[in-house]
């Protein structure tokens, strides 16, 4: 598996469909993975689509030595960063919004169907922003501790290192749940 | 936007975009840098006629071949800015201005040497001028003279007076008088 290299290596040769594959295969991730940063669902969606663009207009900028996922995600986390240093986190919601978004499923609720993983999402939400990052890509991504470094742009230990008070932070939490 | 063939729209329509924006780009690239190029040319050889060799100056100033004034050793003057200006006198006023002159210059004192010239020092970016003043007898014969300050020179033997600054206001005048007429 190299994680749409080879899809995207077809595009660059020629086929369009190749390219329709790679967005469906990581759109919805990477929306996931970006809204994770922004907390915003349309913003997200805006910034993934922006990342594809990048794939389209910037056709050599991927030098196929990580996988393409890694590149997405290198690029929407870069993105999300800006759009919160441009927007600000926070924005003000209408409570009738805000109850009609709480009735629609999620993004998360959608992709996360397994019910632990889901009840560890709600308890990864108390996680700093570093370590919530670090699991969603090892563990919910299934990236390798490299690649999560590379798209975080820290080193595997600093990885590492945020995983593991990540794993201690949320056993307590879930222990605390389940009692 | 949840059906793929919106979200591959989109980003196609995003791309058009950033496509249309590098093509014109690199459009107005290719027109503006010839203009600019043009513009560049033209203003440097605009620029190059404008400025006027120092040599060429002096020579305007103290005519040519003359060795008149203080030539190249003209005392250092600081900061301020110097106005040459030529004042020719010639037919009647030509004998009565050198008269006042020599008048001015009988009555004054010779100053020694060129380092001890005492010429009001003017505040900085103050213009100065330097007055020539060349005078030209019935029989064709001519003799000139520098005002700087309260410094009047004989430029045919370069010896330079100290005149009192009524003197100063009064040879302006004349001088004045002569050119209106």
């Amino acid at each position: 598996m190299d994680n749409g290299a080879s899809s995207y290596r077809r595009y660059l040769s020629g086929d369009e469909d190749a390219f329709r594959e790679i967005v469906q295969a990581y759109f919805d991730s990477l929306v996931f993975f970006v809204e994770r940063y922004v907390q915003d669902y349309a913003a997200a969606e805006d910034i993934a689509l922006d990342a594809f663009t990048q794939l389209v207009v910037n056709k050599h900028r991927y030098n196929f030595k990580v996988s393409l996922k890694t590149y997405l995600f290198m690029i929407g986390r870069s993105r999300a960063l800006d759009y919160i240093k441009h927007r600000g986190k926070l924005s003000m919601i209408e409570l009738s919004e805000a109850e009609q978004v709480c009735a629609t499923p999620s993004m998360e609720e959608v992709l996360l169907k397994d019910e632990r993983k889901l009840a560890v999402n709600q308890a990864l939400e108390q996680l700093s922003e570093q370590m919530r990052i670090a699991v969603h890509l090892v563990y919910f991504e299934e990236l390798s501790c490299e690649d999560a470094a590379r798209i975080m742009k820290k080193n595997t230990k600093q990885v590492y290192n945020l995983l593991y008070r990540a794993k201690n932070t949320l056993r307590t939490i879930l222990e605390e749940k389940v009692s | 936007m949840t059906n793929l063939e919106e979200r591959l729209a989109e980003i196609n329509r995003r791309s058009e975009i950033i496509f249309q924006k590098r093509k014109r780009r690199k459009h107005m690239m290719l027109t503006c840098i010839p203009i600019l190029l043009c513009v560049g040319i033209v203003s440097a050889f605009i620029g190059s006629e404008n400025v006027r060799p120092q040599g060429e100056e002096n020579a305007w100033f103290y005519g040519e071949g003359s060795s008149g004034g203080w030539g190249d050793e003209r005392p250092e003057i600081g900061t301020e800015y110097i106005e040459k200006l030529l004042i020719e006198i010639s037919a009647d006023d030509a004998q009565q201005m050198e008269d006042m002159i020599r008048k001015m210059i009988m009555g004054s004192q010779l100053e020694s040497s060129g380092s001890d010239m005492t010429v009001d020092s003017p505040t900085d970016g103050e213009l100065r001028t330097v007055y020539q003043i060349r005078i030209v007898r019935s029989d064709h014969e001519t003799v000139s003279y520098e005002l700087w300050g309260n410094l009047l020179t004989d430029t045919k033997n370069e010896k330079s007076y100290t005149i009192t600054r009524q003197q100063r206001l009064a040879l302006l005048e004349a001088l004045e008088c002569c050119t209106a007429n």
